[in-house]
């Protein structure tokens, strides 16, 4: 993890993240077709070869609003959740009519990949956003238009069992442990979710960990940033995401567990 | 939507088993579920890339125990002593105490057995017959070692802090505990199942 906005830049030598995935959030586009984007899918399909093609998720305007939207103002078909993954590269990107997104995975198994930092990731994902834009603009002569970016971090934390991480999230306690794993348990965590304002931007955390035993422990944070103005830009609201997402992680992980994985100051 | 809702058993924590029952779902079905379970779930709601495959188990990568059981059954008993209050074991000893067995144990060696000395700190021994390796980290990050080999004299007798603990020599004492061990009974492992 790293970041240039926060007051001192905030890196780790070796970050727990094992998967991260970044969106932009847009107007929804009910001419949106398929069809017209199929240049662009078609290079896609070159470095992301597998495809998917599934129900749209549900454009649900805020975190904490009731159960969502569940019929979009389309009038048209629904434009789909496409899909296109790299297995090698373990990259996956998505998108529909009101999102695009990028996902990434490290520490597989199978390779040794390694969290390159923010910065990084959110450079692969403006090219191929300004791509699918060129191509949106193209075919329907405008561009997307953002209202929100989310950041969301997966992060493996074997160090503590589930319960343990759990209590430390929502208590800050480094002296408080948690009981004895039972044999049969099957889930152990916890969830927080606040709001942050401040310099006309709303940003919405969420934050859990889960744990299916005392063997396997992730902490995820989640921020989706949005600003009061009409015309924000997507990448700063996705920087300032993502500096919120920083300012949780440090306060859900103990001093000595990032000292470990080699937190500067 | 509580009528859409009610004729699907969606279990919080199994994606993937309430991903499958939305496939075949109409369109406006998934959107009343994604909208339900987003609320439930959180994590990440595109959890198409996850599910098929595209993703990996998260732990795998930090988990591996090729080979050997000893990471398995020295977490749960450190873990386990830990979730003891009168123990006073946090975690971050368990952490270290985890990495300086990273730096002696083998796929091989003989798991130490692990007592609380209840201020915090924490006493591994391996002990059969006269052999003895008696390794306490306390709580104020000092070690206090002491060894016999099998004749019962004794050879070591240190103390200082953690850092400066040699992990190649207390390696060695340990894979030599371990040929001794194995000698005497080759299916140790079965005491530990």
């Amino acid at each position: 993890m790293g970041t240039d906005t926060l007051e001192t830049r905030f890196e780790l030598n070796a970050p727990p993240v094992r998967r991260v995935r970044m969106t932009l959030y847009f107007k929804e586009m009910d001419e949106l077709r398929v069809s017209a984007l199929s240049n662009f899918i078609e290079e896609l399909r070159g470095a992301y070869p597998e495809i998917r093609e599934q129900f749209p998720l549900a454009s649900r305007p805020t975190e904490d609003s009731s159960p969502g939207v569940f019929v979009s103002s389309r009038t048209a078909m629904p434009f789909p959740l496409l899909s296109f993954a790299n297995p090698e590269s373990g990259q996956v990107v998505s998108f529909q009519s009101d999102r695009f997104s990028l996902a990434w995975n490290f520490g597989n198994e199978s390779d040794d990949s390694h969290y390159p930092g923010y910065e990084s990731l959110r450079d692969q994902l403006a090219r191929l956003f300004k791509i699918f834009s060129e191509a949106v603009h193209g075919q329907l002569g405008e561009m997307p238009v953002a209202n929100r970016s989310q950041c969301w971090y997966l992060n493996s934390v074997n160090e503590l069992p589930g319960a343990g991480l759990a209590l430390y999230l929502l208590t800050g306690q480094e002296d408080v442990t948690a009981r004895a794993g039972l044999q049969s348990r099957t889930y152990a965590g916890a969830r927080v979710r606040l709001n942050v304002e401040s310099d006309g931007l709303v940003k919405r955390v969420s934050a859990g960990v889960d744990s299916p035993n005392d063997d396997e422990t992730t902490l995820w944070i989640r921020v989706t940033s949005e600003a009061e103005a009409t015309d924000p830009d997507a990448l700063d609201l996705l920087d300032s995401a993502h500096d919120e997402l920083i300012r949780n992680f440090v306060q859900f992980t103990p001093n000595w567990l990032r000292s470990k994985w080699g937190e500067s100051k | 939507m509580s009528m859409v809702l009610e004729g699907v058993d969606v279990e919080v924590d199994d994606k993937r088993e309430s991903d499958a029952r939305i496939v075949g779902m109409s369109a406006l079905t998934t959107r009343l579920m994604s909208g339900h379970t987003c609320h439930v779930q959180e994590q990440d709601e595109f959890l198409d890339d996850q599910d098929q495959g595209h993703g990996q188990n998260i732990s795998a990568g930090r988990l591996r125990d090729e080979g050997g059981t000893w990471r398995t059954y020295m977490r749960a008993l450190l873990f386990s002593i830990a979730a003891e209050p009168e123990a006073q074991l946090r975690y971050r000893t368990v952490d270290l105490c985890m990495r300086m067995l990273e730096g002696v144990m083998s796929n091989e060696s003989v798991y130490p057995s692990a007592t609380p000395e209840g201020d915090g700190g924490i006493t591994l021994e391996w002990i059969s017959g006269k052999w003895l390796i008696e390794l306490d980290l306390e709580a104020d990050g000092q070690y206090f070692l002491l060894h016999s080999g099998g004749d019962g004299v004794l050879k070591t007798k240190q103390r200082g802090m953690v850092h400066d603990l040699s992990l190649s020599a207390l390696r060695g004492l340990v894979a030599s505990f371990t040929e001794y061990v194995v000698n005497l009974n080759p299916t140790w492992r079965s005491l530990y199942v």
